[in-house]
C-alpha cells in the first residue's frame, strides 16, 4: 500500500534524525487535531476567514512531513475559506479528517519501526 | 548570529529553531507578528526570519515596522513563505524583505540565505565601525581646528587704536575656520603706527600654520615685541624698521622649501603720526587704497615680489604723505576677487571704491562692517570664497 507521505524525502527533511521526527508527529497530532477541530467549528460558525486561516495553518503544518495529498486538501480549505465559500471548504474539510488521521498512524508506525 | 524567528506553526517553528541551532547561531522564537514585535524592540537581533501569514500582526506588517524603527544596525530580514506571485514578492520587498525562502523550507537554501544575510550584516557593522572611528577622528581633528582658531584669533589686533591723532578699525572674516589671511596693527612707542594685511596661498591648516608664523614674526620685526637681546638704540627699544625693510627680513625668514611651498603676498605701512608720514611696501599684494575726504589718491605700486618666491628679493619704500582726515585701505583679495553665483565678474574695486567713498562721512569703525554686509549682499551669501580682511587707518592731524 503507498505511504500518505514521501519517506526519503521525510527522512532527508529531518536529517534522519527520528527522536526529532516522532517530536514533531507528537505536535501533529495535537495541534494538527487542534487545527482540525477550529476549522470545522469555523465552518459552523459560518465564519469562512477563519476557515481560511486555520486551513493555512494546517496546510504549513502538513507540509512539514511530505504529504502531498493531505497538504493539497489543507490548501483546498485555505483557498476556499478565503475566497467565502464554506460549502468548498466543508467538502475539503471532510476529507482532510481521515487524511491527517491516516497520515499521523502511518507516521507514529514509522517512527516507532525504525531502529 | 542572534535571529530571530517569527512563525505561528508550531512544527515550522521548531524545526527552524533547531535547524538554526545546529548551524550555531542564537535563536528567539516569536508564535505572532505582535510578539515577535515586543521581541525585537527588546533589541540585539541581526537577522530576522518571519513567516508572511500570522495572527495579529502580518509578516508584512511586522518586517515594515522593523524598517520604520530606524535602529542604529542594520537588520537583515528574510521571509517565509509559500507565495511565489510577483506582486506579492513586490509587497515583501516594498515592505522591507532583503530574501525570501519558500516553504517548507530547505535546508541548503535557508543555509545560503542565511550566509548572504550574514555577509551583508558583517560588511554593515564593519561600515557603521568605521563610521564610528570616522566621526571620532573628524570630532579631533574639529576640536583641534576650534583650538587653533582660538589661537589665531589671539593673535589679531585687541580692539582698535584711538588716540588723538589716528584711530584704526578691521574686519577679518576667516572662510574655514582657520584663515591664511594675517592682518596687523602695532602702535609704536605712541607714534609710530605698523599695519599690514597678509594673505598666504591656500587654505586650511597649512596656511592658517603660515599665517600665524607670520603674524609672530611680524609682531617682533614691528617694533611691537620685547627688544631683542642686543637691541642698539639709544632708549634700549629696537628701533621702528621701515616697511620695506620688514619685507626683506620676513622673505629672508620664509623661504619657499620651509614655508611648504606656499607664499604670502603683503601689504605693510608704517605712519607717523605726528607728521602724517605714511610709508608702505607691497610684496605681491594690492597697494592701499588712499582717499582723501571722497578723492582716491593715485598711490604707486611698489611692485615686490610675493614673500617666500624668490630668495634675495628687494623690496621698496613709497611715502605718501597724508592730510588730516585721510583715510588708508589695506584689502585682502577675498574682498576684490569675491563672486556671485550665477554672474560673471568679480566684487574689485569698481563696487569696493563707491562704498568707501560714499562713508567718507561715517566712522571707519561702522565701515569695515558694512563693507562685510555689502558684499555679503552683492555675493548672495556670508560664506565667502576666501578669507576677508580689511584695515582702515584715519590720520586725524598732527
Amino acid at each position: 500500500m503507498a505511504r500518505t507521505f514521501d519517506e526519503d524525502q521525510l527522512l532527508q527533511r529531518v536529517d534522519h534524525d527520528l527522536s526529532f521526527l516522532g517530536e514533531t508527529v507528537q505536535m501533529l497530532e495535537s495541534d494538527g487535531r487542534a487545527l482540525m477541530k477550529s476549522v470545522k467549528s469555523a465552518l459552523a460558525a459560518g465564519k469562512a476567514s477563519d476557515v481560511g486561516q486555520h486551513g493555512h495553518a494546517l496546510k504549513g503544518m502538513i507540509s512539514n512531513f511530505c504529504a502531498a495529498e493531505a497538504h493539497a486538501i489543507a490548501a483546498e480549505i485555505e483557498r476556499a475559506g478565503k475566497a467565502g465559500d464554506c460549502a468548498g471548504a466543508s467538502s475539503a474539510a471532510i476529507r482532510l479528517e481521515p487524511s491527517l488521521e491516516s497520515l499521523i498512524a502511518e507516521l507514529r508506525a514509522f517512527v516507532k519501526a525504525k531502529p | 548570529m542572534r535571529i530571530l524567528v517569527a512563525e505561528d506553526e508550531a512544527i515550522t517553528r521548531r524545526s527552524l529553531a533547531r535547524q538554526l541551532e545546529q548551524w550555531g547561531h542564537t535563536i528567539t522564537l516569536a508564535e505572532d507578528g505582535e510578539l515577535a514585535w515586543e521581541r525585537f524592540e527588546a533589541g540585539g537581533f541581526d537577522i530576522v526570519v518571519t513567516d508572511w501569514e500570522m495572527p495579529r500582526l502580518s509578516g508584512p506588517e511586522f518586517v515594515r515596522r522593523i524598517r520604520q524603527s530606524a535602529g542604529a544596525a542594520y537588520v537583515y530580514i528574510i521571509m517565509l513563505t509559500s507565495r511565489s506571485n510577483k506582486s506579492d514578492i513586490v509587497e515583501g520587498i516594498e515592505a522591507g524583505a532583503d530574501d525570501f525562502v519558500s516553504k517548507p523550507f530547505d535546508r541548503e537554501e535557508l543555509r545560503v540565505r542565511l550566509l548572504a544575510g550574514q555577509r551583508v550584516v558583517g560588511l554593515e557593522r564593519a561600515l557603521n565601525r568605521q563610521n564610528a572611528e570616522l566621526r571620532d577622528a573628524n570630532e579631533r581633528v574639529r576640536h583641534g581646528l576650534r583650538a587653533a582658531a582660538r589661537v589665531q584669533r589671539a593673535m589679531l589686533p585687541q580692539g582698535n587704536i584711538v588716540t588723538p591723532r589716528v584711530r584704526t578699525a578691521w574686519t577679518y572674516v576667516p572662510t574655514e575656520e582657520l584663515a591664511g589671511d594675517a592682518i596687523g596693527l602695532h602702535l609704536v612707542e605712541d607714534r609710530y603706527l605698523v599695519g599690514y594685511v597678509i594673505d598666504v596661498s591656500g587654505h586650511g591648516v597649512p596656511a592658517a600654520l603660515l599665517s600665524v608664523t607670520a603674524m609672530n614674526v611680524m609682531k617682533s620685526l614691528a617694533g611691537a615685541a620685547p627688544p631683542a637681546p642686543g637691541a642698539t638704540a639709544a632708549n634700549g627699544r629696537a628701533p621702528v624698521r621701515r616697511p620695506a625693510s620688514i619685507a626683506t627680513e620676513m622673505n629672508s625668514r620664509f623661504t619657499a622649501e620651509e614655508s611648504d611651498d606656499r607664499f604670502m603676498t603683503m601689504v605693510l605701512c608704517l605712519l607717523d603720526t605726528q607728521t602724517g608720514q605714511f610709508t608702505f611696501s607691497s610684496a605681491g599684494h594690492p597697494p592701499p587704497t588712499i582717499l582723501r575726504g571722497q578723492d582716491p589718491i593715485a598711490v604707486p605700486d611698489a611692485n615686490g615680489l610675493p614673500i617666500a618666491v624668490m630668495a634675495g628679493s628687494e623690496y621698496e619704500d613709497v611715502v605718501v604723505h597724508l592730510k588730516t582726515g585721510d583715510r588708508v585701505f589695506l584689502v585682502s583679495d577675498g574682498i576684490l576677487e569675491q563672486s556671485r553665483a550665477g554672474a560673471k565678474g568679480q566684487f574689485g574695486m569698481g563696487n569696493l571704491m563707491p562704498l568707501l567713498i560714499s562713508a567718507a562721512g561715517a566712522r571707519i569703525g561702522s565701515l569695515v562692517t558694512d563693507v562685510v554686509d555689502r558684499l555679503a549682499a552683492w555675493a548672495g551669501t556670508k560664506s565667502f570664497a576666501d578669507d576677508v580682511s580689511l584695515v582702515a587707518i584715519e590720520w586725524l592731524g598732527p
